[in-house]
């Protein structure tokens, strides 16, 4: 590695800005309150398409994306505009129909028909943003059902709730998240935790974990992997999480090899001993993973500390229409055709990039080096999509669709021209394309049948190439399936809808506040759809944490960031967001 | 009586051969010894004896002692001595004359006649002897004006009789048909006195423009400068510079200066090869001056107008097309900070290449060993059936 950081800048850098302050806690504010506009703001032009039937045609996912990415570009641009040089959008919208999992985000003109459809009534749309200034970030994902277009035009309100799987998925994503958070937030007073953790003094990893488990179990889901809390730093949000090997990492990350270890648990009642010797631990032999240090490989064994600030980055995927046990998985999405996987599969390229600046090397081209210095400049750590450096890029909010619509066939033509200079980057590793995933159901039957006890894999060289953290390269490590005997069976796999519900919260002890600021998600401006389950929670633990942070007397204060007012941004349009 | 013994060179005989022998060994025998090779007649012993005597006479004079050069130094001012001397006279013969003049102007042409007369016979007493020099030096000057030659402005230095319509072209003939180049001709403002001045030099003093080559006549020195290719004007050296610079006017060069500066420093100029005294205040103008301007800290030279030059030995450095070094931002600084990847250590180029070169040997080893095993398998004069054996 030719760049390296001084180690008294590495102090500075990875601890030091990291602090709260006044500063810090502003401009996380303000990446909060964009990023939760620009939520509000696809949001209603979802409904203005498909629900008031305002636009038509409607508004497809490319064009959400590319609209909802003129918004965060325009809204931060304006602010810090002297003292802060990084700020930008920490993640372009991406949005996640059903059964894809993540990462979604279709450049315009993409000849991928399926990840580029119009919503149909009874999709689960997940919506995926962030935006950072001076590197702070806010990250927000939330659920939305389509449903069928009211009668009544003026108001958004669909007819009826949603049932069935997708319904239990949103509802224990949401609950989920909801408890993750005001469990968080007893990291600030320790003495307010509830029912069975009560005078545990401290808000551990392995308390995160049992609470998720707790209410995916309750509502027959499975925490589907790649779902995580972890702590966010300046800079470090997770937006190259399985590129670069991050020091000191901190969360609890849910995997195959997590679902491999509850279903050994439950098949057979272990003594501790068998139970340490199935656990889940990559630490011994770390470096034999391709990293330096262990504290890149994700554990539970942390402890909360008041002043940090946690993403919490839920998934769920309902399992109970499966009678058979089996493992909720991911798929990647390749632009690979003449594959043997069924015909239905998405055939799509990513269009989100990061830059790896770990990888050096002097490229030939012109077009690439002008690209690769312009990347470097204006996205920086982030990633970002070629449509943002567009001649035509950002699309004016308050024009007409009509308008914006011939602004996109612009972008679409200017995006021919970086096209050329991305290729080389990415050839030479200087850019990495973020994966796309797709959730499948595999039954257990499939696993065990071809099964290898002395399959071993050290996994680095996959690493890139499946998406996972250090340590957790072999999916299944106790069975012995590698990712490559994994992605053989997975065309017995089914496809299975995943909900999703992230925040991004500070747990705020400046001044000695003692107060969560909840930065992004909020019950009150994105509450959960319309939707029944039959499911309802089973642990009293859980309910009593719920409760706490709506308790505003004698709970944990939650401060919520609120978004901007729509009609500044849509223009005559008026402010059509209604809470349904 | 014939003796066995004798010299034929010197014509000598010896009744014994130790006087021969002593005879032989003497500077006298040796130096006839040299004449009979140059093919003269010997001498005899007493002219010998003479010419030695006089040789020591003039050797004591010069002092042994004193090198080539101090001689050299001693005898230049010896004639600056007398230059000097000879001036003074001169003045003196001036001065008198003067009052004569005043007093008697009665018998002017007396006086000149005696004048006359007293020249002639200063001329011939300094033929016969040197005590005269100063009135060498004024026949010699005399001597000079009376065959001077004027060469106008227009008017060719080196042919013998070219006249141009005016100056320019006179040049332009010079630099064509001699090549006679003249130097900054951008700020030469004073082409004609350039010319006269030079037209001097060679009309007057007979001198060459290059060398100081002084001829007897003009006709010499033109024959000289055209035969060495000495027609040009040299214009290296600070002295050769100063020299012509009075016709320049190079004001216009200089980055704005005032105009006392101006004129100071055209006095400097003239007196650059003046007294010490002046030398020294120049050297003090010319380093405030560049001070203002212009300095040079060895490896550059930096321009007023702020751009800096480089010095050629330095060019190849200046050349090579080096990456920009790698500034990190807060944000690129941070990931690299947190990055604990094992990557793929970039391959020694210079361990890579000792290593391929070892492979190449073991290769070339291998191929040679195994040619000369080859020579050696079938050692069998015959071919044996296996079967039958």
């Amino acid at each position: 590695m030719e760049i390296s950081a001084l180690p008294d800048h590495q102090d500075l850098l990875l601890t030091g800005k990291n602090v709260l302050n006044e500063t810090v806690l502003d401009k996380y504010r303000l990446a909060g309150q964009i990023s939760q506009t620009a939520l509000k703001y696809i949001i209603s032009l979802i409904h203005d398409s498909y629900h008031l039937g305002k636009t038509s045609p409607p508004l497809t996912p490319v064009e959400l994306c590319l609209l909802g990415d003129s918004y965060l570009y325009t809204a931060l641009s304006s602010v810090y505009q002297k003292s802060v040089t990084e700020k930008g959008i920490a993640q372009p919208v991406s949005i996640d129909v059903n059964d894809v999992a993540v990462g979604v985000s279709p450049e315009i003109g993409t000849t991928a028909e399926k990840i580029n459809r119009a919503f149909v009534p009874g999709d689960i749309v997940k919506i995926s943003l962030g935006a950072h200034v001076d590197g702070y970030t806010a990250n927000v994902s939330h659920t939305i059902v389509i449903y069928p277009p009211s009668t009544d035009a003026s108001e958004p309100k669909p007819s009826g709730p949603l049932l069935g799987s997708k319904a239990d998925a949103i509802c224990a994503a949401y609950i989920a998240t909801e408890a993750a958070i005001s469990l968080l937030g007893c990291a600030l007073s320790p003495e307010k935790l509830p029912g069975a953790y009560a005078g545990r003094g401290k808000v551990t990893g392995q308390m995160l974990r049992e609470v998720v488990d707790g209410i995916a179990k309750s509502f027959g889901c499975v925490v589907a992997p790649g779902s995580k809390i972890r702590r966010l730093r300046r800079f470090l949000a997770g937006q190259a999480e399985n590129i670069v090997a991050e020091k000191d990492f901190k969360g609890v990350i849910w995997s195959e090899a997590h679902q491999e270890f509850a279903m050994l648990q439950k098949s057979q009642k272990l003594n501790s001993e068998q139970s340490a010797l199935v656990s889940v631990d990559n630490h011994q032999n770390f470096n034999k993973l391709g990293v330096s240090e262990s504290s890149a490989i994700p554990t539970d064994n942390f402890v909360v500390v008041a002043g940090e600030v946690y993403s919490v980055d839920i998934r769920m995927a309902s399992v109970s229409r499966f009678e058979a046990a089996g493992l909720v998985t991911l798929q990647n999405i390749d632009e690979f055709s003449g594959k043997n996987n069924s015909k239905d599969d998405i055939v799509a390229k990513s269009d989100v990039y990061i830059r790896d600046f770990a990888m050096n090397y002097t490229l030939k081209l012109k077009s690439s080096r002008s690209l690769l210095s312009r990347v470097e400049k204006t996205s920086s750590v982030y990633p970002f999509k070629l449509a943002h450096y567009a001649d035509s890029f950002p699309i004016k909010t308050t024009l007409s669709v009509d308008e914006q619509r011939s602004l996109l066939d612009q972008v679409r033509k200017d995006i021919n021209k970086q096209k050329l200079g991305l290729s080389e980057c990415v050839n030479n590793h200087l850019i990495v394309a973020k994966k796309m995933h797709l959730a499948k159901f595999l039954p257990l039957d499939v696993i065990l049948n071809s099964s290898n006890e002395n399959a071993r894999n050290s996994g680095a060289d996959l690493t890139l190439m499946h998406n996972t953290l250090p340590g957790f390269e072999v999916p299944l490590p106790k069975l012995g399936i590698t990712h490559l005997k994994l992605r053989s069976l997975i065309k017995h796999a089914e496809p299975i809808d995943v909900a999703r519900e992230s925040a991004t919260v500070v747990l705020d002890n400046f001044d000695n506040e003692k107060r969560v600021v909840r930065l992004t998600g909020s019950t009150k401006f994105f509450p959960a759809n319309w939707v029944h389950s039959d499911f309802k929670l089973q642990d009293e633990t859980t309910e009593a944490l719920i409760k706490l942070t709506q308790d505003q007397r004698f709970g944990i204060k939650v401060k919520e960031c609120q978004p901007m007012k729509l009609t500044d941004i849509k223009g005559a349009a008026g402010d059509q967001m209604a809470l349904d | 009586m014939s003796s066995s013994f004798t010299c034929n060179t010197c014509g000598l005989a010896f009744p014994t051969s130790g006087g021969q022998k002593e005879h032989m060994r003497s500077d006298w025998h040796r130096y006839n010894l040299k004449r009979r090779v140059a093919q003269l007649p010997s001498i005899s012993m007493d002219t010998f004896n003479e010419k030695v005597s006089k040789m020591t006479i003039a050797e004591e004079e010069v002092d042994p002692n004193i090198s080539k050069r101090e001689l050299r130094k001693q005898k230049k001012e010896e004639i600056m001595r007398q230059r000097m001397e000879l001036l003074q006279k001169a003045r003196m013969a001036m001065m008198q004359k003067e009052e004569e003049n005043n007093n008697t102007e009665e018998k002017p042409e007396m006086e000149e006649n005696d004048k006359e007369e007293h020249k002639e016979d200063e001329l011939e007493e300094q033929e016969d002897e040197d005590e005269t020099e100063e009135a060498a030096t004024d026949a010699l000057l005399q001597k000079k004006l009376k065959s001077q030659i004027k060469i106008a402005p227009n008017t060719c230095l080196f042919c013998k009789n070219h006249e141009s319509k005016d100056i320019p072209t006179n040049l332009e003939h010079m630099f064509m048909t001699h090549g006679l180049y003249v130097p900054e001709k951008k700020y030469l403002t004073n082409a004609a006195g350039l010319l006269e001045y030079l037209g001097e030099k060679i009309g007057l003093g007979n001198v060459c423009l290059v060398c100081n080559y002084q001829g007897k006549n003009v006709e010499a020195v033109r024959a000289h400068m055209l035969a060495k290719q000495h027609c040009r004007l040299p214009y290296e050296s600070e002295d050769e510079k100063l020299e012509i610079s009075d016709f320049y006017d190079f004001s216009s060069t200089y980055a704005a200066p005032t105009k006392s500066e101006i004129a100071g420093n055209d006095e400097d100029w003239e007196d650059v090869s003046g007294g010490e005294e002046g030398d020294e205040e120049d050297d003090e103008d010319d380093e405030e001056f560049d001070q203002d301007v212009l300095y040079n800290d060895g490896v550059e030279l930096y321009l007023p107008t702020g751009i800096k030059v480089g010095h050629r030995s330095l060019q190849r450095y200046f050349k090579q097309d080096l990456k920009p070094e790698k500034t990190l931002t807060e944000g690129q600084g941070t990931v690299v900070a947190a990055e604990t990847r094992h990557l793929v250590s970039i391959v020694d180029k210079k361990e890579m290449a000792v290593q391929q070169r070892v492979w190449k040997t073991e290769i070339s080893n291998k191929k040679r060993n195994d040619k000369r095993a080859a020579k050696f398998i079938n050692n069998q004069p015959h071919f044996r059936d296996p079967l039958l054996q």
